[in-house]
């Protein structure tokens, strides 16, 4: 049996507590260190998947744009009213190649009401299909051309210039316009376009 | 009085201090450990972060993709859309000019391959149809609608644009009729695209087709032998006769009449020449793609005779037959004059068909219009007659409207 003095016993305890108050520390520490460690890594994670999130919206509308036909579109009931107004007249046009039917006519049309029908129809035609694609904290714009043709703002409000991150996709377009049983034409006709540029931008 | 510590006292200080450090060694275990934790997470997570950068990742990948996306669109979309507006717009450039001129081409492919990547086909227009002689080349298509032209919009703008560096090199063009109504235009091509220096295709030999229909075109053999002109070579009319299909099989004499008056084609694998054929006036026969329409009895024929005088040679009105025949001896005299081989399947009576006309005008009527010189436009139509073969075979079911077999129809052509 260990037989103590009660000053060895009273030492031996002030060290017990020192222990004890390391070990506090010692963990206190530690968790900080892994709290803030993992929080950093996390951080850098997501703030890379927010950076390469635009891309991938911008890839994948135009993907869906260049590769969706009218036909596919058929079920929508804005893409019918074109279709029986006699506006889309090629179901296996892809629904950028249509944008891109609707843009050339504008630009070839004199009538400023003729025009901004097409506006209006081009407008409705792509937010039919394109609106709400993205999430709402994203904004994105289509253009032709270099000329914007739809936009949508996301929840942030930010324009491309105070945003966060800003990416572009950009594909060449090109169609072919037939304009047989078209007013003064006899015969038929059929032209086809330039290469067209239709780039989408997406932003936060 | 100072005392100097011995070596054994030395020694235990000594061992305090390293009993005082180690429980504090021991005390930051837990901070140790989570620093080395989070050392190997940070490891892991840039680890990572560094395999997409070892393949340059975001830059690179999506140049690649973008790159393979254009080759595919090129080969996929954009030729063949180029292609197949050019065809249209070089065809019915050769077309019009035909007419304009009142000559067959003489080898279509040559002159489509001409038309489509510089816009000129050479002009026969003072060359006999035995001898062309080429007097002059004429600018058919505008300059934007070119093939090479086009090229080169699509070259400059994927470089602007895209950043890609393009070149393009067409091997050969030519056309292929698949069946009565439609027809292939081919492009092979070489060419290149390259981004920067990260992918590059360089693609050899690749074929470019594209389907179209030949409905809608003008027919070139029918503008050209329905065309007047005035006194000084213009053109005073023609028939804008388009390739325009009937599917009917069971004749009446309703749907006979429809098909000359509205000027639809049939198919007609037998004897009849393909729309191609008739752009370079060859009348054989084209088994996959032969197509025929009627001829109107108010058409002159190519020897100068007008309803008015018609009579005098009889011929059918099978439109390939009723310009190409001079004259038609039918009946006992054993077929038509000159032949082209004894299976001929031209060979063979002719016959007047009925109960389509009105009724013919009075020996008093046709004096009067001759004198007046006035046309006479019966409606639907006058005289019509077709040889055995086509009486026979090709429009069977309207036997019974069978006038009369013509044996001395034909007489001496005298026109030099």
């Amino acid at each position: 049996m260990i037989n103590r003095t009660p000053d060895r016993r009273s030492r031996s305890a002030s060290d017990m507590s020192k222990k004890g108050y390391f070990f506090t520390i010692d963990v206190i520490i530690a968790m900080v260190i892994i709290v803030v460690g993992f929080t950093l890594i996390w951080v850098s994670f997501v703030s890379e998947t927010q950076q390469r999130q635009p891309y991938f919206y911008a890839q994948d509308i135009l993907d869906f744009l260049s590769t969706t036909t009218n036909q596919d579109l058929s079920v929508m009931p804005a893409v019918q009213e074109l279709f029986f107004n006699g506006n889309i007249t090629d179901l296996d046009r892809t629904a950028l190649e249509q944008i891109g039917a609707f843009y050339k006519k504008r630009q070839t049309e004199t009538s400023p009401e003729k025009k901004e029908a097409l506006d209006t129809m081009i407008l409705n035609y792509t937010a039919t299909i394109v609106q709400n694609t993205v999430s709402s904290q994203y904004s994105y714009e289509l253009y032709f051309k270099h000329e914007l043709i739809y936009n949508q703002s996301g929840l942030s409000g930010r324009t491309q210039e105070t945003s966060d991150v800003l990416v572009s996709a950009k594909k060449l377009v090109v169609i072919v316009i037939d304009h047989t049983g078209e007013e003064n034409w006899a015969g038929q006709r059929i032209e086809l376009s330039s290469p067209m540029l239709a780039e989408v931008r997406v932003w936060r | 009085m100072a005392v100097r510590p011995s070596k054994n006292n030395a020694g235990a200080a000594s061992s305090q201090k390293r009993a005082a450090f180690i429980p504090s060694k021991k005390g930051i275990f837990f901070t140790l450990t989570a620093i080395l934790i989070i050392m190997l997470f940070m490891i892991y997570a840039g680890m990572q972060r560094d395999l997409p950068e070892l393949e340059k990742s975001t830059i690179t990948r999506s140049r690649v993709t973008s790159t393979n996306d254009f080759v595919k669109s090129i080969e996929e979309s954009y030729l063949k859309r180029a292609l197949y507006a050019i065809t249209h717009t070089a065809l019915d450039a050769i077309i019009d000019e035909m007419i304009e001129e009142g000559a067959f081409r003489r080898n279509l492919s040559t002159d489509f391959r001409q038309i489509v990547l510089n816009g000129t086909v050479e002009d026969y227009r003072l060359a006999s149809e035995d001898n062309p002689i080429i007097t002059n080349t004429s600018e058919l298509i505008a300059e934007e609608d070119r093939l090479l032209n086009w090229l080169n919009q699509l070259t400059e703008l994927t470089k602007e644009e895209l950043n890609l560096e393009s070149t393009y090199a067409v091997n050969d063009l030519w056309l292929e009729q698949s069946g009565p109504w439609t027809a292939i235009a081919h492009l092979n091509l070489n060419y290149t695209v390259r981004s920067q220096d990260i992918v590059a295709w360089n693609r050899i030999n690749v074929d470019i087709s594209v389907n179209f229909s030949i409905l809608g075109f003008t027919d070139p053999y029918i503008g050209i032998h329905t065309t007047t002109r005035d006194g000084n070579g213009n053109i005073e009319d023609y028939e804008r006769r388009t390739i325009n299909r009937t599917n009917e099989s069971e004749w009446t004499i309703p749907r006979f009449q429809n098909m000359v008056l509205q000027g639809t084609y049939i198919f007609e694998p037998n004897s009849a020449p393909s729309f191609f054929m008739r752009f370079e006036n060859n009348t054989g026969n084209s088994s996959c793609c032969g197509i025929i329409s009627l001829a109107r009895g108010d058409w002159d024929t190519v020897q100068g005779d007008n309803w008015q005088s018609r009579k005098q040679r009889a011929r059918s009105y099978v439109d390939y037959q009723y310009w190409s025949v001079a004259c038609y001896e039918g009946g006992d005299n054993g077929g038509l004059t000159g032949a082209l081989a004894e299976n001929d399947l031209r060979i063979g009576d002719l016959y007047n068909i009925t109960k389509i006309t009105t009724q013919e005008p009075s020996p008093e009527e046709w004096l009067e219009l001759i004198a007046n010189s006035q046309t006479w436009n019966p409606d639907p139509f006058y005289r019509f007659a077709l040889d055995e073969f086509n009486e026979d075979k090709v429009f069977s079911t309207i036997k019974g409207a069978r006038y009369r077999q013509m044996k001395t129809a034909c007489r001496p052509d005298t026109t030099p």
